[in-house]
C-alpha cells in the first residue's frame, strides 16, 4: 500500500484510483523489487536509467521511483526491527520458562527441607529414651548426595554382553543422567564469572562434594533438536582436548534410539601427566514428552558390559551419567542441557597438578561450557549473523583453530603411535626434545611428499612445563602475544617459517637479545562469546646490518589466542601459532607451537558466601584489590602450570643442529616468562611492606579483642612490654609477630575450624587466609594436642586461657611442626561475649 | 511487542533474584538438617546406650533424593 503525493496524471499502467493512493501493478513491483535487491539505495541517475531500461516502469515518474524506494528502505527497516523483537520475545519466553522450571524445582526443595526440618525437631523433642524401630527407619539423609550408592548386587548378575543387558545399563543411566541434569542428584553451585544478561543465557553450575568432578550447563540454541544433537555427539568437532574417537558397535533400542560402545581417547592438558581416554556406553533416545536425550557412561567391572580396548599409554578414565538433554521450544529453538561428570583418576597424577584434574571448574570449561558455545556459534553462523573473517566461511577459520589446537596437543603428547620418538638430553632434564620422522603429520597425508621430500627429515618438538607463583593465566598470555618481542627471536621464527617453503635456510642459533622485529595483529575470526580469536600475525624483519640482509622480510603467522577474556575468572589461556604462507590457503600445513597456562587452584577453596569474611581480613592485611568473592587466581597464593612447546622441521643434515637451537631457544622463552611473571605477579613472594597495608574495620577489630582478651586473663601483654594498644601499628605488629598466632571458631557442634592466622600461622600450616577455613583444629594438632586440649578445655572457659605443654601438629600439607608451648584463650568481643578462641605456638619449626 | 518484551525481562529478573534466595534458603535449610540430623543421632545413640545397645543396628542411612527433578 502506497502513499504517495497526489498524482495528477492518469496513466492506464498506474490504476489511479480516488486520487490519494497509487498502486503499482505486480509486474511493476516485481521490477522494482529486483532492483531493489541489488542495490536499496539508487541514485538518481540510476534511476533515471531505470526508468529508461525497464519498459514497465516507464510511464512511473521519477519521483515516484524515489518515493517508492524511500518506502521500500522503511518497510526494510520495520521487518527487521519486527523480527527482531520476535527473537528477544522468543528467547525471553524460554528463558523465562528454564527460570520457572528451577524456581519450582527449588521451591519443591526448600518445601521438602522444611518438612524434614520439622519431622526432625518434632522427633528430637519427643520422650527421649524411647527410640523405637520406626523412628530410626524414617531418618532420612537429604542434602549431599553421594553418586557411590552402594552398589546393587543385582548388577554383577546382570549378563550385559547382550543388547537386553546393556539396555537396562543404558536405561538407569538415562535415568541418573535426567537427576542430575534437571535435579539435585549433584549438589551444585552456580559457577561464578559466568556473563549474566538477558540475551546470554546460560546457566553453568558445578559440582561440589560429588566424586570425581562435574558441571552442567543449560542454554537456549537457535537450532532444532536433532541438529543440536547431531553436532553435539560429534565430539571432536567441539571438544579440542579430544584426540580420537571410535564408535566400536552400534545396536538398536526400543523405539528408535540407539546405544554405542564408544573408546575414546583425549589428549593430556600437560607434560607432566599422562593422557586420559574412556571406554563408554552412549543411548539416544527420544523421552515421552517430546524431548531428545542422548546419555552416556563409561562401562566398568561394576555395570557390566564388555571391557574395552587396552590402552599402554593412556589412563582410564571413568565418565558417570552424563550428556545432554534437548527440549524443542516454539520458534524452532531448543532448549539444552549439558551434563558433564567424570572421575579422571587424579590420584595417579603428581600431586602439584592434582588440582587440575579434580577442577570442576576446568571442566566445565573445556567440556560442558565449551559444548554449548560451539552449538550456538553453529547457531548463529547458520542464521547468518557471524560476519565472514577475511573473506572466508567461519566453518573454514574453524578448521585452521582446530588444526593448530590439534597440532600443539599433538606436540605436546608427543605419542609414540603418532610417530613421536625422544631425542636424548644434552645433560639438563629441564628440556624434552622429541623428534618425528613420519612424514604428512601436520596437515594430512597429501601433504608429506611436498613437505619433507628427504629421508631422515622430519619434525622436531622442543617442550617444558614450569610452575608459576601468583600468575594469572589470562594476563601471562595477554602479554606474551601483545609483547611478542620481549620473547621470541625474529631468527628463529623466520627460519620456521623458511622450512614451510622447503626452501634451504641456515639453522640460526638464538641469539640472546634477539633481532628487532616488530608484529602487527590482524583479526580474523573471534568466536562468538569471545572466548577465542584467530588472527593473522605479520612479523616485519628489520634489517640493521648488511648480513641481515637476508632475514628481514615479512612473515606470517596464524595464531589462535583463547581464555584471555576478561569476564571469565581463573581459566586456562592459550596462545597457539604457526607460520603460514602469505596465500593462507585453506588446507596449508601447519605446525603449531605455542604457550598454555592452566590454574591450579585447591579442591577445597570455598567459592560462595562462606569465604567473605576471611576474605575481608585477606584484603585488609595483603592489600589485593580483589572484589570480594572471588575464587582464588586472582587473589594470592595460588599456582599455575604453563606448558610450552615449539616445532621445527628438520632435514636429514641440520637434526642436530636443529635441535640444539630448539633446545636454546626453548630455555631462553623460560627464563623470559620466569621474568615476565615476576613483573606481573600481583604479589611477588607474601611480605608485605608495612606501608602499604589497608585496613578494614573487622580486622582491626579482631586483633583488637584477640590482644584484650590476651591481657584479661593472663594479665600481661601480648607482645611484651611495647605492646600497642589498637589500629593499624597493633595489626602489623600481630601479623609480623614470629609466633603462630591462629583463631579457631567456637561453634557447638561442628568441628571447629580456623578463622584467622598471621603470616607466621599461615607459614606454619602451609596454607593461605582463604583456604584457612578448610582447616580443622582436629586435623591440625595430634593426638596428645587433642587429648592437653581437651583437658584444659574447662579451664580455658574458666578462667579465660590455659598453656598446653609442648608438642607436635600438622600443617595443611602434612608437614610436621614442633612447638614450645601452645597458649589457648578465648576472645571475647566488646561486650564479652565468647568469638572464637585464640591459639599461639610459641617457638614453632618444622621437624 | 516491546512492551511485552520489557515485562518478560523484567519478570525473568524478578525470578533470577527469587531463585537465588530460595537457593540461600535451601542452603540454611540443608545446614540446619545437618544439624539436626547430628543432633538426632546422637540422641538416639544415647537413648540405646541406655537401653543396652539394642537399637544401634537399625540406624539406616537411607539416601534418598532431596528433591523432584
Amino acid at each position: 500500500m502506497m502513499m504517495v503525493h497526489t498524482m495528477n496524471r492518469e496513466s492506464p499502467d498506474k490504476g489511479l484510483d480516488s486520487g490519494k493512493y497509487v498502486r503499482y501493478t505486480p509486474e511493476q513491483v516485481e521490477a522494482l523489487e529486483r532492483v531493489y535487491t541489488e542495490c536499496p539505495k539508487p541514485s538518481s541517475l540510476r534511476r533515471q536509467q531505470l526508468i529508461r531500461e525497464c519498459p514497465i516502469l516507464s510511464n512511473i515518474e521519477p519521483k515516484q521511483i524515489k518515493v517508492w524506494f524511500q518506502n521500500r528502505r522503511c518497510r526494510e527497516k520495520q521487518r527487521k526491527e519486527a523480527a527482531r523483537l520476535q527473537t528477544v520475545n522468543r528467547k525471553l519466553n524460554a528463558m523465562n520458562k528454564l527460570l520457572m522450571e528451577e524456581n519450582d524445582r527449588l521451591q519443591k526443595q526448600v518445601s521438602h527441607l522444611v518438612y524434614e526440618n520439622g519431622h526432625m525437631k518434632h522427633q528430637l523433642h519427643t520422650a527421649s529414651g524411647t527410640t523405637t524401630d520406626n523412628s530410626c527407619e524414617s531418618v532420612v539423609v537429604s542434602g549431599q548426595q553421594h553418586q557411590q550408592q552402594n552398589p546393587n548386587p543385582q548388577h554383577l548378575q546382570r549378563d550385559a554382553n547382550n543388547p537386553a543387558g546393556l539396555l537396562s545399563i543404558a536405561e538407569e543411566a538415562l535415568a541418573e543422567f535426567l537427576s542430575k541434569a534437571t535435579g539435585t542428584a549433584v549438589d551444585w553451585v552456580q559457577m561464578i564469572g559466568m556473563k549474566p544478561g538477558p540475551d546470554s543465557i546460560g546457566i553453568v553450575a558445578i559440582s561440589r562434594n560429588c566424586s570425581g568432578i562435574a558441571a552442567r550447563a543449560c542454554g537456549l540454541v537457535s537450532l532444532e533438536p536433532m541438529k543440536v544433537a547431531e553436532i553435539l555427539k560429534d565430539r571432536p568437532s567441539w571438544l579440542r582436548d579430544c584426540r580420537c574417537v571410535d564408535t566400536l558397535s552400534v545396536i538398536p533400542a526400543g523405539n528408535g534410539g540407539t546405544i554405542e560402545l564408544i573408546y575414546t581417547q583425549m589428549y593430556a592438558p600437560t607434560t607432566l601427566a599422562a593422557a586420559r581416554d574412556f571406554w563408554t556406553l552412549r543411548y539416544s533416545t527420544c523421552l515421552e514428552d517430546g524431548s531428545y536425550v542422548v546419555c552416556e557412561r563409561s562401562l566398568t567391572s561394576a555395570t557390566g558390559g564388555p571391557t574395552g580396548p587396552p590402552s599402554s599409554s593412556f589412563v582410564r578414565a571413568e565418565m558417570r551419567p552424563s550428556g545432554f538433554l534437548i527440549r524443542p521450544c516454539e520458534g524452532g529453538g531448543s532448549i539444552l542441557h549439558i551434563v558433564d561428570h567424570v572421575d579422571l583418576d587424579a590420584w595417579s597424577v603428581p600431586e602439584v597438578m592434582r588440582p587440575l584434574y579434580e577442577s570442576s571448574k576446568i571442566l566445565a570449561q573445556k567440556m560442558t561450557v565449551a559444548a554449548l558455545r560451539h552449538v550456538r556459534q553453529i547457531a548463529q553462523e547458520t542464521s547468518g549473523e557471524v560476519q565472514y573473517g577475511g573473506g572466508r566461511q567461519p566453518a573454514v577459520l574453524r578448521t585452521f583453530s582446530q588444526r593448530l589446537c590439534r597440532g600443539f596437543n599433538d606436540a605436546v603428547n608427543g605419542f609414540v603411535d603418532d610417530g613421536w620418538t625422544p631425542m636424548g638430553s644434552d645433560g639438563a632434564e629441564d628440556i624434552t626434545v622429541m623428534i618425528n620422522l613420519s612424514p604428512g603429520k601436520f596437515g594430512g597425508a597429501q601433504y608429506g611428499n611436498s613437505f619433507l621430500p628427504s629421508f631422515g627429515s622430519g619434525v622436531l618438538c622442543a617442550k617444558a612445563s614450569m610452575l608459576l607463583q601468583n600468575v594469572p593465566p589470562a594476563v601471562l598470555i595477554r602479554f606474551l602475544r601483545e609483547h611478542r618481542s620481549e620473547w621470541a627471536d625474529y631468527g628463529v621464527d623466520a627460519y620456521a617459517a623458511a622450512s614451510l617453503r622447503a626452501s634451504p635456510f641456515a639453522v640460526p642459533c638464538a641469539r640472546a637479545g634477539g633481532f628487532p622485529s616488530n608484529q602487527v595483529i590482524l583479526p580474523l575470526a573471534q568466536t562468538v562469546e569471545h572466548e577465542e580469536s584467530l588472527e593473522v600475525v605479520r612479523l616485519e624483519g628489520h634489517a640493521y646490518s648488511p648480513e641481515d640482509m637476508g632475514l628481514a622480510r615479512d612473515m606470517y603467522l596464524l595464531q589462535l589466542c583463547s581464555g584471555v577474556d576478561e569476564n571469565v575468572v581463573g581459566g586456562c589461556a592459550q596462545l597457539v601459532f604457526a607460520p603460514i604462507d602469505e596465500s593462507f590457503a585453506d588446507d596449508a600445513p601447519l605446525l603449531p607451537s605455542g604457550f598454555r597456562v592452566i590454574p591450579l587452584e585447591h579442591k577445597s577453596t570455598p567459592n560462595g558466601a562462606t569465604a567473605n569474611r576471611t576474605l575481608d581480613l585477606a584484603s585488609a592485611l595483603e592489600g589485593s584489590t580483589r572484589q570480594a568473592g572471588e575464587a582464588d587466581p586472582n587473589g594470592c597464593n595460588f599456582r599455575s602450570v604453563i606448558t610450552i612447546a615449539f616445532q621445527f622441521t628438520f632435514d636429514n643434515h641440520s637434526r642436530d643442529s636443529v635441535a640444539s637451537m630448539a633446545r636454546q631457544y626453548v630455555r631462553s622463552i623460560v627464563g623470559s616468562i620466569q621474568r615476565v611473571a615476576l613483573a606481573i605477579a600481583p604479589r611477588p613472594g607474601s611480605s608485605i611492606s608495612p606501608i602499604s597495608v589497608p585496613t578494614s574495620p573487622e580486622a582491626l577489630t579482631l586483633v583488637r579483642w584477640i590482644s584484650r582478651s590476651y591481657s584479661l586473663h593472663t594479665g600481661a601483654d601480648l607482645f611484651g612490654s611495647d605492646s600497642q594498644t589498637s589500629g593499624d601499628r597493633l595489626l602489623h605488629q600481630l601479623w609480623n609477630h614470629t609466633d603462630a598466632i591462629l583463631c579457631c571458631s567456637l561453634k557447638t557442634n561442628a568441628s571447629p575450624v580456623f578463622t584467622f592466622a598471621n603470616q607466621t600461622g599461615l607459614d606454619m600450616l602451609e596454607t593461605t587466609l582463604v583456604a584457612l577455613q578448610d582447616i580443622m583444629l582436629d586435623k591440625t594438632l595430634n593426638e596428645s594436642g587433642r587429648k592437653a586440649l581437651c583437658s584444659e578445655f574447662p579451664k580455658i572457659m574458666q578462667q579465660g586461657y590455659a598453656h598446653l605443654p609442648a608438642g607436635v601438629c600438622a600443617s595443611s600439607m602434612g608437614r610436621m611442626v614442633s612447638y614450645e608451648q601452645a597458649t589457648v584463650w578465648k576472645v571475647l568481643e566488646d561486650d564479652e561475649s565468647n568469638h572464637c578462641l585464640a591459639f599461639m605456638f610459641v617457638n614453632w619449626s618444622f621437624v | 511487542m516491546e512492551r511485552l518484551n520489557s515485562k518478560l525481562y523484567l519478570q525473568n529478573c524478578y525470578i533470577i533474584k527469587e531463585n537465588e534466595r530460595l537457593r540461600k534458603k535451601a542452603q540454611i535449610l540443608n545446614q540446619e538438617n545437618q544439624q539436626l540430623l547430628f543432633e538426632l543421632k546422637q540422641k538416639l545413640s544415647n537413648g540405646s546406650s541406655n537401653q543396652g545397645n539394642n537399637n544401634n543396628n537399625n540406624l539406616s542411612s537411607s539416601s534418598s533424593s532431596a528433591s523432584g527433578h
